[in-house]
């Protein structure tokens, strides 16, 4: 009796799950706002803005304060808008909670998010196309031509990466890129010249090789301390195995025409590409964050046991030495043919959630284009070391620095990073996002791991990775 | 008789295996003790200080600063309050339905108790994380959801804390277990001397299954006070828990960077009246630990 009904309790409980499964067809329909909307000012509307900022008092050190601060501006605006804000933790708690908030239909109006993450919301089909919103007939609401034509390309595109129709999802906010952080005063004291290129970063790195060895300076550090020593490091093993490949036109990723993601990255060129770092690795020459037993490249350059460093603009901060010990130089990321310079952009955009009252959507998409515009992201990126989506906020970066009185160590660390990306620009570029994108992202990096650390041949690497990304 | 040789040999063998115990159990606290002892050195050391490598053993210079900048920096005093309500409630709810629930299924008889039993326990094959979803839309439709325009019924993030996990089928059957251990011949003693089940339940069974209540309470508290997915999704700043912010107050979610040596003053704070509980409470937590088989 007892066994019967649990097997019908299982019986039940297997067709309800079952009869969870739906299969999604998505497509994003352009037409789910009109192009041609009204700002309704007589209705109050309140929306809801989700994101990972850090919780600040002073607007000065941008995060929530000056978000508080761009609030209380639009909304002087539009005294019918109020914009709540929350933040949600880190990213894979603010994916979390999306993704469990829209089956119920609980979704914010507008959330930070990367790319992966936006492919994974289109299922549920609540991801507001904004090409009506750009495009829209009413001037308050679209976007002029000088605006498109302000935009960083590289970071426009990015909201272009999830289908070949040119639906746009997203716009850029806090944005960042990749520049090489080297010690100038380690550089002009031994007269070495700032490598542009991979090849020029391995003859400088065996230059230092040599200075470590011979120079008197080093003449103190017995064997072991010498070996810990390495010239270069690259923080993300991953960013290197994706730029590597665009440099050299290497297929990664790619999307096909019916929308499915392709896994390219297992091929003889890239394999080639890998052979060329774990090269240098051998050699003592080149180091990544893994290797280091996962402590930041950065950590090692500002202890002098590192003299190039390849991270994040956004994390400028922690490549300034502490009492000012030596010079930062900030320099371009290094390049293997310069005709195809090729640099990754990083850092979350903004997506908007598809609503039921068009004055809600009208709002969410008031509020993201005043806090995307070339005077709130040039503020946002003084404050925070991030890069603005805008071209002429770039302008308004250098400007607000060449106009200090006096500019400290660390103000001219920032400047110049500023410089250096604002010069890379060209060269951004971004890989298609789908459902196992960051799953590719992963194991390219596991490679350059599994690689360097001789746990597999590249080979095996690589045959591994592709394996546990495709199945 | 023994002679001198071998009572001497005993001796020694009763050294050695006395020095190996304790070594053993020296190594054992050291793993245990030494990241204590890291987070509170953590917690006192200067943000330039964590970063050297190798790390210092004692730092160089105390920052206590640093306790004051956490206070400041997270509203660890709010999370902490929103932690005793969740917890305190589901702990003190849980608990009255478990006994309830076990006394009925243990003792009353009723037809289909065995079938209930048995679908109870199914509920068990279904992992937790199947849930989250539907439990959402659940509390969602309830209105106790603050997705940041604040939830419609007032304060309700703390219902959505509370209600879901209050009753857990494996305490449930944990006390079952144990009034069935209560002979029969008490209850009908009882029911000779005119007592009713209700007064039953409470004169009897409940004090003879005390070490088990107590486990329940225990391993519910601490459910409640280490659970981190749930309040994160359906609370918002001002409900939540010490655990979410813990996690996420300190750390910047773009550059992947924490600031330990708050992260760590905080852990303290949060950790110190745990372990003032404990040092009161050891006894039954041990107990409770190792009469449930598992640590929470």
């Amino acid at each position: 009796m007892k066994k019967i009904f649990v097997v019908i309790f299982l019986a039940l409980i297997s067709i309800g799950l079952i009869s969870c499964k739906k299969v999604s067809n998505v497509v994003l329909d352009w037409d789910v706002i009109s192009d041609d909307l009204q700002i309704d000012t007589t209705q109050d509307v309140e929306i809801v803005f989700w994101h990972t900022m850090g919780k600040t008092t002073d607007p000065a050190m941008g995060q929530q304060a000056l978000l508080e601060v761009f609030i209380e501006e639009f909304q002087e605006i539009y005294p019918h808008i109020t914009v709540l804000h929350e933040s949600k933790g880190g990213y894979p708690e603010l994916r979390d909670a999306v993704n469990t908030s829209l089956p119920a239909g609980n979704e914010p109006n507008m959330s930070y998010s990367y790319s992966d993450h936006v492919a994974g919301y289109i299922n549920s089909g609540r991801i507001l196309p904004l090409n009506n919103l750009i495009n829209n007939k009413n001037p308050e609401i679209a976007f002029s031509q000088q605006d498109l034509d302000d935009f960083v390309p590289g970071y426009w595109e990015e909201g272009k990466v999830y289908d070949n129709e040119g639906t746009m999802l997203n716009l850029p906010f806090v944005k960042s890129t990749e520049v090489m952080f080297y010690n100038k005063t380690f550089f002009e004291a031994h007269e070495l010249t700032v490598p542009t290129t991979w090849d020029e970063v391995k003859t400088v790195s065996e230059q230092i090789r040599t200075i470590i060895d011979t120079d008197a300076a080093f003449a103190n550090y017995s064997v072991a301390q010498k070996n810990s020593i390495v010239p270069f490091g690259y923080d993300s093993e991953a960013n290197l195995f994706i730029t590597a490949a665009e440099q050299e036109n290497i297929p990664y990723t790619g999307i096909s025409d019916d929308l499915q993601g392709e896994i390219l990255f297992n091929n003889a060129e890239a394999k080639t590409m890998v052979s060329y770092f774990k090269d240098m690795y051998d050699n003592r020459l080149l180091t990544s964050k893994e290797m280091l037993g996962g402590d930041y490249t950065s950590n090692k350059f500002v202890a002098q046991q590192l003299f190039m460093s390849i991270g994040s603009t956004g994390g400028t901060n922690y490549n300034i030495p502490s009492g000012g010990l030596f010079e930062v130089g900030i320099a371009p990321l290094p390049q293997f043919d310069a005709d195809n310079q090729k640099v990754i952009q990083q850092g979350p955009n903004i997506n908007l959630f598809l609503k039921d009252n068009p004055q809600e959507m009208i709002a969410s998409w008031l509020f993201l284009k005043y806090i995307t515009a070339s005077e709130q992201s040039s503020l946002w990126a003084i404050a925070t070391g991030y890069s603005p989506g805008r071209i002429s906020a770039f302008e308004t970066v250098n400007t607000y620095y060449d106009d200090l009185t006096s500019i400290s160590a660390r103000q001219t660390v920032f400047k110049n990073v500023a410089l250096v990306a604002e010069q890379q620009i060209p060269y951004y570029f971004t890989s298609p996002a789908f459902g196992k994108s960051s799953k590719a992202r992963d194991q390219v990096g596991a490679i350059f791991v599994n690689v360097f650390g001789n746990t597999y041949s590249i080979d095996e690497a690589f045959s591994k990775a592709y394996e546990e990304v495709a199945f | 008789m023994y002679t001198e040789q071998q009572i001497k040999e005993q001796r020694k063998a009763k050294i050695i295996s006395k020095i190996i115990t304790y070594s053993f159990l020296t190594i054992m606290a050291l793993v245990i003790l030494i990241p204590f002892y890291w987070m509170i050195i953590t917690s006192l050391k200067s943000a330039v200080e964590i970063e050297q490598f190798p790390p210092t053993l004692f730092p160089r210079q105390i920052v206590a600063y640093n306790y004051v900048e956490a206070l400041e920096r997270a509203n660890l005093l709010r999370y902490f309050a929103n932690t005793l309500i969740v917890s305190g409630f589901s702990t003190l709810f849980g608990t009255f339905f478990s006994i309830f629930v076990a006394y009925a299924l243990s003792r009353l008889q009723f037809k289909g108790k065995e079938i209930i039993f048995t679908i109870l326990l199914a509920t068990m094959m279904i992992p937790g994380e199947m849930m989250v979803i539907t439990n959402y839309i659940t509390v969602s439709n309830f209105g106790w959801v603050d997705s940041g325009f604040g939830s419609r019924v007032t304060n309700g993030p703390y219902y959505a804390m509370i209600f879901p996990f209050m009753i857990s089928i494996f305490h449930i059957y944990l006390l079952r277990q144990t009034f069935k251990q209560v002979p029969n011949e008490l209850y009908y003693a009882a029911k000779v001397d005119g007592t009713s089940d209700w007064k039953y339940l409470w004169k009897v069974m409940v004090p003879l299954a005390k070490p088990s209540i107590i486990t329940i309470i225990i391993l519910k508290l601490m459910g409640a006070w280490n659970s981190y997915i749930w309040p994160n999704l359906v609370a918002s700043e001002n409900y939540r828990l010490i655990t979410n912010g813990l996690r996420a107050a300190f750390s910047n979610s773009d550059t992947g960077r924490t600031e330990f040596q708050l992260q760590m003053a905080a852990t303290v704070m949060v950790t110190l009246p745990l372990f003032i509980v404990f040092i009161f409470f050891r006894k039954y937590i041990m107990r409770g630990v190792s009469r449930s088989g598992i640590k929470g």
